[in-house]
């Protein structure tokens, strides 16, 4: 069976997807910021160079007021003293005034209005010359032309030049702030929802992917469950299948032994007919029939008999395999003595010693008990025959919870090479001209023994004897 | 009315158990009629005067009836269990002479109401001490049921 376990591919897949949607996002905000950051310093480098700008146009400013101041000094005392910052200032104007120039720019209206003002300043030193050489020339009238006030107009209005310059550029300057500053605001924002965002969506994804990881872990522990669940069936079938075999075999059993039962049911006709007709024979033929026909005549007779004893044997085992146990606490003795005077006609004329003691009673099938021991004591008594004085001893005990009866012969006994076949059917250790019988008698005794849960076995020794052992369990209801 | 002149029926499918057993009635000194049926329907057919025979109107109805219990077409418990429900023949003395020494055989047919059971022994001279001793019993010990003999 096929699980849709993650494979080791999938696996790399799912991690990787995990890894690169959070650092793409990262690097996208780490761009976005750099951006930011950047237009930052851009604007905050446009404002520095703003002021950088006020700065010089300050500078400059400050060396005209020296320009003026130096001229007042001189031209109210005529001190050549007072004239120094002049001097120096006028030269440093332009060195300065240059320097600014590059500083507007692109800006074309602040380099005009510098312009502008380098004009009206030129004009101002034109009319400062002049007054300082008509001090020099000792004129009377030196400040004729101060007094004009053509020199005040020119200043002022440079001055009101230069603070317009200087507040285009301050105001220049201002708005850029403003808008650095807003810029970073809205960097902050920016960022601000760029991170909420993204980390929302980071976590949707990453609650996405885990679930689908747990789906398919979900889905694994599914099947392998299920596989368990199919294990379990299997072992179930399994069980059941064992269950219906042995309800066959006990059906084939079953069946066996009807078989066996109908089969030795249906030839004990013939053999008594083959009996019969040979009996109505020798009748009919009467004495006027010859020597050999008659002992022909008695090997039908025989052999038909025989036979026929076979199948009732057999009848017997196969009913002993159906028939029902009917347990009760049997006295042993009195079964022992029954036998015995029934075997009475077999042992007279001959010099049997029975050796009985009193024997434990046993839970037992009363009828099968005693088929049990006629066999037995039968067997003892047919197998001593050939002994001028036969011995046959009976004992017991008790161990373990089981009963130990034995029936100890000293006749013919047996090779305990052939042990194992002493209870088969059929199995005969002697010569059926030696010892007559049809082989089934041991294992009728066995079968019995066996239905009442107990066993048999056997010792013995060609020529000196045998003994037969059959144990079986002690119940309560047989307990002394 | 003497006994000896009363019929044996004989109900037996095997022609071998027909001869011998009639050998053994033979030899047991019986000079009985002896009617012999090949299966049930036969048998009931005789007793009941259907089929080919007259049966009992002659008022010889059998001293006993000696039943087998395998046989084809109708055995030998439907045999029985049919005589026995019918009211002429419910004393009628009936036998079973089988191979079957099966206990639930022997409890059907004595449920049924036979009046022997007698399983055939399979040495001869068993067989033929067994058949001599249920003839004589029922052919000549045994008083018949009186309303039997008075019937017809």
């Amino acid at each position: 069976m096929e699980v849709a376990v993650p494979t080791t591919a999938s696996f790399k897949r799912l991690i990787i997807s995990a890894l690169i949607v959070p650092i793409g996002m990262m690097s996208c905000i780490a761009v976005i910021l750099a951006l930011q950051i950047k237009s930052l310093s851009d604007t905050a480098a446009i404002v520095e160079h703003a002021n950088a700008t006020v700065t010089q146009a300050n500078r400059v400013e400050k060396l005209t007021i020296d320009l003026e101041t130096g001229l007042r000094g001189y031209l109210l005392t005529a001190d050549k003293d007072f004239l120094a910052p002049f001097v120096n200032a006028r030269d440093e104007l332009a060195r300065e005034t240059d320097a600014l120039r590059p500083l507007f720019g692109d800006n074309f209206a602040q380099v005009a209005r510098l312009d502008e003002i380098v004009v009206l300043r030129k004009q101002w030193v034109g009319f400062a010359e002049r007054s300082i050489a008509a001090l020099e020339r000792k004129d009377p009238n030196y400040l004729a032309e101060a007094r004009t006030k053509v020199g005040k107009i020119l200043i002022d209005t440079s001055r009101a030049k230069f603070v317009e310059l200087i507040g285009r550029e301050e105001q220049l300057r201002d708005e850029r702030s403003r808008a650095a500053r807003r810029a970073s605001w809205m960097t902050l924002v920016t960022i601000a929802v760029v991170t909420l965002l993204g980390g929302l969506l980071l976590g949707w994804l990453a609650r996405r992917q885990f679930l689908a990881l747990a789906g398919t872990y979900q889905h694994a522990l599914g099947e392998s469950h299920q596989l368990n669940m199919t294990l379990e069936q299997r072992v179930t079938e399994r069980t059941k299948q064992v269950e219906e075999r042995s309800t066959q075999l006990a059906e084939a059993n079953r069946e066996l032994e009807a078989f066996s039962y109908s089969i030795s049911h249906d030839l004990r006709a013939p053999m008594r007919h083959i009996s019969g007709f040979a009996e109505l024979l020798r009748k009919s033929a009467g004495p006027g029939m010859s020597a050999d026909d008659n002992d022909n005549l008695t090997i039908i007779f025989d052999t038909a008999k025989n036979a026929g004893r076979m199948v009732d044997d057999l009848l017997a085992l196969s009913r002993i395999g159906r028939q029902h146990l009917k347990k009760t606490n049997v006295d042993v003795n009195e079964i022992v003595r029954l036998v015995i005077r029934v075997l009475e006609p077999e042992t007279r004329g001959r010099q049997v010693e029975w050796r009985v003691p009193v024997l434990p009673p046993i839970n037992a099938d009363s009828n099968l008990l005693r088929m049990v021991f006629q066999n037995l004591l039968a067997n003892s008594v047919k197998y001593s025959a050939k002994k001028p004085s036969a011995v046959i001893e009976l004992g017991a005990s008790q161990d373990n919870g089981h009963v130990t009866y034995f029936i100890r012969d000293n006749g013919e006994g047996f090779d305990m090479q052939y042990v194992h076949k002493l209870f088969g059917v059929f199995q005969r250790l002697h010569r059926s001209e030696e010892f007559e019988g049809t082989g089934i008698g041991l294992a009728n005794v066995r079968r019995i023994i066996t239905r009442h849960g107990g066993r048999v076995w056997a010792e013995g020794k060609l020529g000196e004897g045998a003994t037969l052992f059959f144990s079986l369990p002690l119940t309560e209801t047989s307990s002394t | 009315m003497s006994n000896e002149l009363k019929r044996i029926l004989l109900v037996e499918d095997s022609v071998n158990d027909i001869k011998l057993t009639t050998a053994a009635l033979r030899a047991a000194g019986l000079a009985n009629e002896i009617i012999s049926c090949r299966d049930g329907v036969e048998a009931i057919e005789y007793l009941f005067r259907q089929g080919q025979h007259e049966g009992c109107n002659d008022g010889s109805c059998p001293a006993v009836v000696l039943l087998d219990l395998k046989m084809p077409r109708m055995d030998g418990l439907e045999v029985l269990a049919k005589i026995r429900a019918d009211d002429r023949f419910k004393t009628l003395p009936i036998v079973m002479i089988t191979s079957s020494a099966e206990e639930q055989d022997m409890v059907k047919s004595y449920n049924l109401g036979v009046n022997g059971y007698v399983v055939k022994p399979v040495t001869h001279d068993e067989f033929l001490k067994a058949i001599r001793e249920v003839g004589l019993f029922w052919a000549v010990v045994n008083q018949p049921p009186p309303q039997l003999s008075k019937r017809v």
